[in-house]
């Protein structure tokens, strides 16, 4: 069984703000605190979801809100603690896993922070396979795990139970007592057996990262070597070997700051002039060339700033950024009508029909 | 002919003494420099020839001058050698916030255990609304800490407490009573007056504060002593890394807040030197390339944290692409430093229209006079002393960055709360109060939040409260 150490928790880092897909937040600081879980009570048990008895029970963690609040009032062990026990209680039965809600961004370390703390191995498994800007964008949510009961704790010692009507309820009512609770929270929700994790959730996507974050690190700062790694990684996971979408430089950012969540549009233009835009809206969303959609959500658009080789946030992208960016195929589980539904181009107001990446690199070699 | 009195800008860096006379017209009076020789250490004894050679140059005297502004980089020196630094009590206000990352996460060990190690985390800080997280502690608790800051031997104290650049009264409280129990001269350091909302950054800023300080207040006393031995009278300043200057006595208190400072005023003097307000500029420095930004005569600042001694501190910095390389004194720079310089340019610049491009730094021979695809480097004379010429310029900066609930403030309470704490801050470091102006005001809402919640940041400039003191615009 792996086991997620100092070592492995940074690599998990890197791959998270990969998986971020131009969002999810910085995973800088709840590294840090998931590295200190494991310095104290020891690496984290990465549980192979094929391992998991029909019967067991996995708890989903995240942690929602502002980011700017969490990088001042910084978390404490008693809520990441506290959401995990107070659902068991709920549910009155002990939990056997912790998972993350979706493996993109902050999110994935919270859940190995929240996993060292509560004394649970780490499910190899999320809800998305990349990050989602809603509770209810989850592939559980898709295929009929209910979001409730729900926890929300501070670390004050709050701690509240949602019973909502249904996940887009759940939703806002979670932000607003989020809000309530000091602007970031934690999170447990869609509780699930093991029989309904290997049937709804995405499968081995914190093994995957991992992997991405250990290969990307190893190839340094070269950029030959750092996308060999990448097309390596995802060649040869349950995502599928990665599309470059533009290598060149950031030559016009455009960003509605008026409108929540913030969304805007990027331009990459490479050496020979040809320009790509990346729309975003907390993720990048849609990468589109001379007319033709070249990627979109839910399938992963990602972008690695080329001289530090380091995932670019889509808030923080950049005129005059080098950057390489690439569209990694998300897996299947993510590509049906019923996540389609709430993650496809057209709920985030683009007026395209999803078409996976591969076949839209396909259509356009053979032009 | 009689001269108008001038300031006295100096740098004493690592590799000499660098001064220039500017009037108060802008006018550059005269530029010396004594340099170092390989392996010293101390630049303060190389003060006194520079002046001399000052004085000769621009056919001037101590008498001309009005008042100092010293860039020094002693104190980054100490704390990237690991010298002179004091052992520090890093006290936290957040628990049962906090509890998951403690004090001196991610500080290099060296660092820490120069320091002592010491991290303290008691409950305490507050929501953004206000909320106490946790109970502050009680004087029995003060009592404990107290008696073991004692008993290890520590020389210093850093209190950082959630949200306390809006709140900083839990901070204060615990400040005053850690001196009625140590004595009014222990040295406390408060967070809310050295970073803004991100709490390890601006803890790790007040702990480095707290261990400059034996070195702050010596560079101080050195600077002064070494000045009134060179017959130069007037108040001194100190430059700050935003690239303004406060008040000597205050900067002895605020090590940090100066200890990296040519970057900012080098930006500075080098778009004055070549008269532009709004322009790139290159410093060509010993050790690196540095590129940033001067807009309406001000560096443009960073919005991310930067690392200083190996930790990541959010004090106010310029933005600055940095290009490590050696180049030789006057040879040209090899094509790929140059092809690097061409790509932080456009970084920087942020838009794709044309803008200025400044040279300036001991290095700026190096740079050609085109490159491939900006416009004409600009070298302007004395390029070398772009550094004191900008701290020479520089007005007295304040500055404050806050978060505010909109629920218990409305947004111009908030704004003039703001304007009024960055005011009360320039005054503090010594500007005339009727000189005060705000330089720039951005209000960001917090994402995820719905605009309930502002983050204000605002910069206040004055003219330094020197009798004498000829009124001019900020450069």
């Amino acid at each position: 069984m792996i086991h997620l150490d100092d070592q492995g928790i940074r690599d998990l880092q890197l791959g998270a703000a990969v998986l971020g897909g131009g969002g999810g937040g910085d995973p800088y600081w709840m590294t840090l605190a998931a590295r200190e879980a494991a310095r104290r009570w020891g690496p984290v048990p990465l549980l192979a979801p094929h391992t998991l008895a029909d019967d067991a029970l996995v708890i989903p963690v995240a942690g929602m809100g502002a980011p700017t609040i969490i990088q001042e009032k910084l978390p404490g062990w008693a809520p990441l603690v506290a959401v995990v026990r107070r659902l068991e209680q709920q549910l009155g039965r002990r939990a056997d896993a912790v998972m993350p809600v979706i493996a993109g961004g902050v999110v994935c370390l919270t859940a190995v922070a929240a996993a060292a703390a509560a004394g649970l191995p780490l499910v190899d498994a999320d809800g998305a396979g990349r990050a989602v800007s809603e509770l209810q964008m989850v592939s559980l949510s898709a295929y009929g795990v209910r979001g409730c009961p729900f926890v929300v704790a501070n670390e004050r010692g709050d701690t509240t139970i949602i019973e909502a009507v249904d996940d887009l309820a759940l939703e806002r009512l979670a932000r607003a007592i989020t809000y309530r609770f000091g602007g970031f929270s934690y999170v447990a929700g869609y509780p699930l057996t093991g029989r309904q994790l290997k049937e709804t959730a995405v499968l081995y996507t914190i093994s995957f990262a991992r992997r991405l974050g250990e290969q990307l690190r190893a190839a340094g700062t070269d950029a030959a070597a750092v996308l060999a790694a990448l097309t390596a990684v995802t060649a040869n996971s349950t995502y599928g070997a990665c599309h470059v979408l533009a290598e060149g430089r950031v030559t016009a950012v455009e960003r509605h700051t008026d409108q929540m969540p913030p969304h805007g549009s990027a331009v990459i233009q490479n050496q020979y002039g040809r320009m790509v835009q990346l729309h975003f809206q907390n993720e990048f969303l849609v990468a589109e060339a001379e007319g033709r959609t070249m990627a979109s959500v839910p399938d992963l658009i990602t972008v690695l700033d080329t001289e530090t080789l380091q995932p670019v946030q889509a808030e923080g992208i950049a005129y005059g950024q080098s950057v390489l960016a690439v569209a990694i195929p998300i897996p299947g589980i993510m590509r049906t009508p019923e996540v389609l539904r709430f993650l496809g181009p057209r709920y985030f107001g683009h007026d395209i029909d999803y078409r996976p990446v591969e076949l839209l690199a396909a259509a356009a070699q053979e032009g | 002919m009689a001269l108008a009195r001038s300031v006295l800008g100096i740098e004493l860096g690592e590799t000499g003494v660098r001064a220039a006379l500017v009037d108060t017209f802008g006018n550059i009076r005269a530029c010396a420099e004594a340099a170092a020789g390989p392996g010293r250490a101390d630049v303060l004894p190389l003060l006194e020839p520079a002046l001399r050679r000052l004085w000769d140059e621009g056919g001037v005297g101590p008498g001309h001058v009005l008042y100092t502004v010293l860039v020094s980089d002693h104190c980054l020196t100490q704390l990237q050698q690991r010298r002179g630094l004091a052992r520090v009590a890093v006290i936290r206000l957040a628990a049962p916030a906090g509890t998951a990352i403690p004090p001196l996460t991610d500080w290099p060990p060296d660092l820490v255990a120069a320091l002592g190690g010491a991290a303290f985390e008691l409950t305490g800080g507050y929501e953004l609304d206000g909320t106490t997280i946790g109970p502050p502690p009680d004087a029995g608790a003060v009592s404990g800490l107290a008696a073991e800051i004692q008993a290890r031997g520590l020389e210093a104290a850093a209190i950082t407490g959630v949200f306390s650049p809006v709140h900083p009264d839990q901070e204060l409280h615990l400040g005053t009573a850690l001196r009625e129990r140590l004595g009014a001269a222990f040295p406390v350091a408060l967070s809310h007056r050295l970073g803004s909302v991100g709490l390890l950054e601006r803890e790790n800023s007040t702990a480095l504060n707290a261990a400059l300080t034996q070195a702050g207040p010596a560079v101080a006393e050195g600077a002064r002593a070494a000045l009134a031995a060179a017959g130069v009278g007037g108040p001194v300043y100190m430059a700050q890394n935003d690239g303004t200057i406060m008040a000597l006595d205050a900067a002895a208190r605020f090590p940090l807040l100066t200890a990296r400072s040519a970057s900012g005023h080098g930006l500075r003097g080098a778009a004055h030197l070549a008269g532009v307000a709004d322009g790139l500029v290159v410093l060509c420095m010993h050790d690196r390339m540095e590129v940033g930004l001067v807009h309406g005569g001000y560096p443009r600042e960073s919005q991310r944290p930067r690392v200083l001694a190996g930790v990541r501190v959010n004090m106010s910095e310029p933005d600055l692409m940095e290009i490590p390389c050696r180049p030789e004194p006057g040879a040209p720079l090899p094509p790929e430093v140059l092809e690097r310089v061409e790509l932080a340019l456009d970084r920087v610049r942020g838009r794709p229209d044309p803008m200025p491009v400044v040279a300036a730094g001991p290095r700026a021979g190096g740079l050609p006079e085109r490159l491939r695809r900006s416009t004409r480097i600009r070298r302007p004379a004395a390029a070398a002393f772009s550094v004191p010429v900008g701290a020479a310029l520089a007005p007295v900066g304040g500055r404050a960055d806050l978060a505010y609930s909109l629920g218990r403030w409305t947004r111009e309470g908030a704004r003039a709360d703001a304007v009024r704490k960055a005011v009360d801050q320039a005054v503090a470091a010594g500007a005339a109060p009727e000189t005060t102006q705000v330089v720039g005001l951005d209000e960001v809402p917090l994402s995820y939040l719905w605009g309930n919640t502002l983050r204000i940041s605002v910069r206040v400039v004055g003219q330094p409260a020197v009798p004498g003191r000829i009124h001019r615009t900020a450069t």
